[in-house]
């Protein structure tokens, strides 16, 4: 059997027994080790074990479970809310201003919580439920939230940058730095659709009625109330950067000074301390699961020589180097559809990653847009998870269809950004080029 | 279902579940702990500690291997659920009947490829190669400990969802 007629054969049985509904992690890692199986007999039995077992070695995943305690805390104890308080005073008097607000918010949950899961869920239950009270377009509305939730993707902490860091082999520092600009231009492009949008039908977006509105003493108040959480996230990627410590040791500073924050507030309790850590536990060793049953599958190709093989079906679309990198935006385009973006990175990534290094490419520039890939893939029906973590927490009146509906506008912002990543690959290397300037 | 079946998934569940609490609280704990000792001894003390590192791979390893059954008994794993949550009960069981074999296959792999590695590590002895060289044992026998629980979870799983699709679920 040639190596390409074993890919599609693997890549159709997983797609076809995903749709069974069995947890991914699982489907992944049968599919990978039956095939291993099929392929090279009784050689195969070490393969399931050694992916998990590789782990060991890659320091950088250790960073994971206090990032998300980190984020977690921060979200879930209600400093969040104060945050938000201070946008609503601040902007809810302009046309469209708590939509703006919101992208702004999202901005800032996600420095706090570093996955889009977190940062979708709190712009699910604080400011879509805002927007909604103030008649706010409930289209305009959702596709705002999770458009802003996706933004964690890209601004530090990420939790995906320091995933892809450890399989490409990059510098967690370089992809986060790397990340903030085209996470604000992002932002940025949102903002301007959202003016847009409200500046020809105001009805979308209505201003606050002057009599809810406050004076400068109560909005310096709130401010002053929200900031406290961002201090920390500053304090510890700041520690980061400057190269004062490690990033396995921010992530444990991250995780104390967050506990440290609700404390002071008299938001922390036992059970939501044993909530946190329960939740915590659960994200670490979902992705880690999946990551290791990606590495099972994917270790099937290595056998093959499959690099190789890849390598030549992207070479006869033709077009020069610019195209491969082009096409291979589409193929994640599309796996996005169907796969969650951990997985759509631990299967497709160990293929790519070889070949964007020998075609001279950055790898720190190709993370960039895997990051904005993975906004995409999270947003794109039929198989978006955060479309459903959404249903979950937005109040009753949004419908499914509401969701699939709003989302597509914002969809072809990021499209454009993903264009404009490529054409400029500045946007994303400009800021680590001056940041790291002499150490690489 | 037979009793013993019946008492079979009671007890692993309520083995997962007190898992779960402790390792929930104290995986964390320990590994940030572990961390901010190293940051500490570095900067107060000068001294920085050349196992902190390679500890705490071992507590992460811990923390999620072990978790993973727990993990499976609470939902926390992603279902890709556009259909899935679409479906009765009744067909959402028979759904993870019929996957359950091939999953199987992969789980008694993963677990033979363990057994071998830790029976070769403890044949020889084996150590890591860093300065601190712990033994590589203790954590390949975590690891098969973490296959042995989420197999022994599935199969609970697997038991429950049969007595959906025969219409006498196990309270």
């Amino acid at each position: 059997m040639s190596i390409a007629i074993i890919t599609v054969l693997m890549f159709t049985s997983m797609m076809l027994l995903l749709l069974t509904g069995r947890q991914i992690f699982m489907i992944i890692a049968a599919v990978g080790t039956i095939s291993a199986l099929a392929l090279y007999g009784k050689g195969a039995t070490n393969m399931a074990f050694f992916g998990g077992y590789s782990f060991m070695g890659w320091y950088p995943l250790i960073a994971l479970p206090p990032f998300v305690l980190m984020g977690l805390t921060l979200a879930r104890s209600g400093i969040a809310d104060r945050l938000f308080q201070a946008i609503y005073l601040w902007m809810g008097g302009i046309r469209g201003g708590l939509a703006m607000g919101d992208v702004g918010f999202s901005c800032l949950v996600s420095m706090m919580s570093g996955t889009n899961v977190a940062s979708t869920v709190t712009s699910g239950t604080i400011s879509l439920p805002a927007m909604l009270k103030r008649k706010y377009d409930k289209i305009l509305a959702v596709g705002v939230v999770l458009a802003g939730g996706g933004l964690g993707f890209l601004i530090p902490p990420s939790v995906n940058f320091i995933l892809y860091g450890v399989i490409a082999k990059v510098s967690i520092g370089h992809l986060w730095i790397a990340g903030i600009v085209p996470g604000f231009l992002l932002a940025f492009m949102y903002i301007v659709y959202i003016i847009i949008r409200c500046r020809f039908q105001p009805h979308l977006g209505p201003p606050v009625p002057p009599e809810e509105r406050v004076g400068w003493g109560d909005k310096f108040r709130a401010l002053g109330a929200g900031i406290s959480p961002l201090i920390l996230i500053f304090i510890v990627l700041g520690l980061l950067f400057m190269g004062v410590t490690t990033l396995l040791e921010c992530s444990a500073i991250g995780a104390v000074g967050a506990l440290a924050i609700a404390a002071i507030y008299r938001r922390l309790s036992w059970p939501l301390f044993k909530e946190i850590c329960d939740e915590t536990l659960k994200t670490t060793t979902l992705v880690l699961w999946i990551f290791m049953a990606a590495l099972t599958f994917s270790s099937v190709f290595d056998g093959l020589g499959a690099t190789h093989a890849v390598e030549q079906i992207l070479y006869s679309v033709g077009g020069g180097p610019l195209m491969i990198i082009v096409v291979m935006q589409l193929t994640f385009i599309l796996m996005g559809m169907v796969l969650d973006d951990t997985a759509m990175l631990f299967i497709v990534a160990p293929l790519y990653i070889p070949i964007v290094a020998k075609l001279g490419f950055s790898l720190v520039w190709y993370g960039v847009l895997y990051i904005v890939n993975c906004q995409m893939a999270i947003l794109t029906p039929p198989f978006g998870f955060t479309l459903f973590i959404l249903k979950g927490v937005a109040p009753k009146e949004v419908t499914m269809a509401d969701i699939y509906r709003s989302v597509w506008p914002f969809v072809v912002i990021q499209a454009v950004a993903l264009a404009l990543l490529i054409r400029f690959p500045q946007i994303a290397l400009w800021l680590p080029s001056i940041f790291f300037r002499g150490a690489s | 279902m037979p009793k013993a079946v019946v008492a079979y998934v009671k007890a692993v569940e309520s083995v997962m579940l007190r898992i779960g609490k402790g390792l929930s609280i104290g995986g964390i704990v320990l590994l940030v702990f572990i961390l901010l000792l190293e940051a500490i001894c570095r900067y107060a003390f000068n001294n920085p500690l050349e196992w902190s590192v390679e500890l705490a791979t071992f507590v992460m390893g811990t923390y999620f291997f072990i978790g993973g059954g727990y993990v499976l008994l609470t939902e926390g794993h992603v279902r890709m659920d556009a259909l899935y949550s679409r479906w009765s009960p009744r067909k959402r069981a028979i759904a993870d009947v019929a996957t359950f074999f091939p999953v199987g296959v992969w789980l008694i792999v993963f677990l033979i490829g363990g057994i071998r590695n830790v029976e070769f590590s403890l044949s020889l002895g084996q150590h890591s190669q860093t300065p601190w060289a712990p033994p590589l044992a203790p954590i390949k026998i975590i690891m098969v400990v973490g296959v042995v629980l989420i197999l022994l979870q599935a199969m609970a799983c697997f038991f429950r969802d049969l007595s959906i699709i025969r219409k006498k679920p196990i309270q």
